[in-house]
């Protein structure tokens, strides 16, 4: 609840400065906008004409097939486009999840105080250690190949570093008079850390969790590429890449280019949005 | 019900150990204000926040004393549920409202935590703001929607709307324009008659002490000095540092200064740092103690006991 009211407060805030003008942040909501859109759009219009073997295999891009066909006759447009849903979706869902989760878990690390923030602090310190694809590579590896497992270990992965940025925020927050104030007024730590401390200290996790949103879709694509995430035939950005790796040093340079295009104008535009963000809220 | 706080003393830091309040004792009743006077340093804002609960003494001890005027847990008009023992205004009225909450929320808050009905519970704020002579129309805004004095005024009634037997006023009128300053002052007199609450006020502004304190403790490097009824500290101070405090607002005898007040000498067993003290006495060999110098009048001084000497020295 206390979420939702801070989020109605951005709101506001953001949709008027937008408009304020940033060239960079227009062009990257653009291309997300279009990207997503296409990503919606053309599954639904060409059915599952991403998974079709009708097409000769490695055409080069041409008017009917913009992206060209890979080795097994597929659209590699469709496909990208098909994938474009998974990924973005992917990466919205984990920067929500991680920021959710981390802001919370960092409020209340936070507001708890020594014990609980010591055991919270060294559970941070052992995930960081790793880093985070090769973190989210043994959880992957350990539960089983599927894209949802996939997805719960990028979460994982990402979770200490919104937990160690909401709380150094909410350790500031929480030496406020307004909370004093709260717990004279009768409110228990739990109510501090929901009510009070997590509201007012999810400004800066917030913006980080665009960041996150582009480095969920770089490490979801990386598993996906190393075989533990979307399963083929299905179509994800690192899951083509990797299939179109061979016909790469052969020469067809389109089923694999494609995708990586598609992954770099996708994480750039949420770190372009992210950077605005930041400056826009600091 | 009596706040009485015994022998509170607060050391910070483990290494460093440095006593910001040693062996304080002072009691506050339903219906009087008690006014902690002193600089800067002096550790009456730590008093406050042992007062309120907020920080835990180092020894000591806070305890609630039934006086048989109703207050909670019993008696007559006090219903337990519906009441509080204790809340607080702060110096920085902007500051202690939550930036993300409308005000409704920041006021009703104390009543949520009581279990109160939400339509008996927005009946009562909307009186309590009303009271504090707000519009009901502010209770939609946000704290940086209103200005320092309307949010001291919402501050206050936020401390009172649970009914407490004591509200602690930390420098209640310390960031606030002087005109402000009159109006919440005025402001806090009538609800201390209208409501029966008990002040607890931290300040350093003697001016305020005037208009509110029926009894006034002063406060030098952790130690009260002088306590007494407010009328016979002002006129009759005995200990030479709260005549040096009251002659430092303008009215006052120019004969009577303690110079160098900010830099005194830190005197190792905690007494007063005498090299600097107008009225040299034997207080440094055996510590001042507090000695009765009227009705209800103590202070620690030994030569205050014959104000004559200790004013025109």
């Amino acid at each position: 609840m206390a979420v939702v009211d801070a989020g109605a407060a951005l709101r506001g805030n953001l949709v008027s400065r937008l408009r304020v003008g940033n060239p960079a942040a227009v062009v990257a909501f653009a291309v997300l906008g279009t990207i997503l859109t296409l990503g919606i759009v053309v599954p639904f219009v060409a059915g599952s004409g991403d998974v079709a073997q009708e097409y000769d295999g490695l055409l080069p891009p041409s008017f009917d097939h913009p992206f060209g066909t890979d080795r097994f006759g597929r659209d590699v447009f469709l496909r990208c486009m098909a994938a474009a849903r998974i990924d973005i979706a992917l990466g919205l869902a984990v920067a929500v999840a991680v920021l959710l989760v981390g802001s919370l878990i960092g409020a209340v690390s936070a507001t708890f105080g020594r014990g609980v923030d010591a055991v919270v602090m060294r559970a941070t310190d052992v995930l960081l250690a790793f880093p985070g694809v090769v973190l989210a590579l043994v959880i992957t590896a350990s539960l089983g190949k599927n894209p949802w497992y996939a997805a719960i270990a990028v979460v994982i992965a990402f979770i200490p570093l919104l937990v160690r940025l909401a709380r150094s925020k909410a350790l500031e927050v929480r030496s406020a008079d307004y909370i004093a104030a709260a717990r004279l007024s009768g409110a228990s730590t739990w109510q501090i850390a929901t009510r009070h401390v997590l509201p007012n200290s999810f400004k800066y996790p917030f913006v980080q969790s665009t960041l996150v949103a582009s480095w969920a879709i770089l490490d979801f694509a990386a598993l996906s590429f190393l075989g533990v995430g979307v399963q083929p035939p299905d179509a994800e950005w690192g899951a083509m890449i990797a299939e179109g790796v061979g016909d790469n040093l052969l020469g067809s340079w389109w089923p694999s280019f494609f995708p990586g295009l598609m992954i770099l104008l996708t994480a750039a535009s949420f770190q372009v949005i992210g950077d605005w963000l930041d400056r826009r809220l600091r | 019900m009596e706040l009485v706080l015994a022998d509170i003393e607060v050391v910070y830091g483990k290494r460093t150990r440095n006593h910001a309040v040693r062996g304080v004792s002072l009691r506050v009743r339903r219906g009087e204000t008690l006014a902690v006077v002193g600089e800067s340093g002096s550790g009456k804002t730590t008093i406050a926040k042992v007062a309120a609960g907020l920080q835990k003494a180092t020894s000591g001890t806070v305890a609630w004393q039934a006086t048989g005027d109703g207050g909670v847990g019993g008696g007559p008009g006090g219903s337990p549920a519906r009441r509080q023992r204790v809340h607080m205004v702060f110096q920085h009225p902007v500051q202690s409202l939550d930036p993300s909450w409308r005000i409704r929320r920041s006021v009703k808050e104390p009543l949520r935590y009581l279990g109160m009905a939400d339509d008996e519970a927005e009946r009562l704020v909307r009186r309590l703001i009303a009271e504090v002579g707000l519009d009901a129309q502010i209770l939609d805004r946000y704290p940086r929607e209103v200005s320092g004095g309307q949010a001291q005024r919402v501050a206050v009634a936020r401390a009172l709307v649970a009914d407490p037997e004591i509200v602690i006023l930390d420098e209640p009128t310390a960031s606030l324009d002087q005109t402000v300053r009159g109006r919440i002052l005025t402001l806090l007199a009538d609800l201390q008659v209208r409501t029966g609450v008990g002040y607890l006020m931290i300040t350093h502004d003697i001016s305020s002490v005037r208009r509110l304190a029926t009894r006034i403790a002063v406060m030098y490097r952790g130690l009260i000095v002088e306590s007494g009824p407010a009328a016979a500290v002002l006129e009759d101070p005995r200990h030479p540092y709260t005549q040096a405090l009251i002659s430092a607002v303008p009215v006052a005898d120019p004969r009577v200064r303690w110079d160098g007040v900010v830099a005194l000498p830190r005197h190792p067993d905690g007494t007063l740092a005498v090299t600097s003290c107008p009225v040299p006495g034997s207080c440094h060999e055996h510590g001042p103690g507090l000695h009765e110098v009227g009705p209800d009048h103590v202070a620690g001084c030994t030569k205050a006991v014959d104000p004559q000497k200790a004013a025109t020295t």
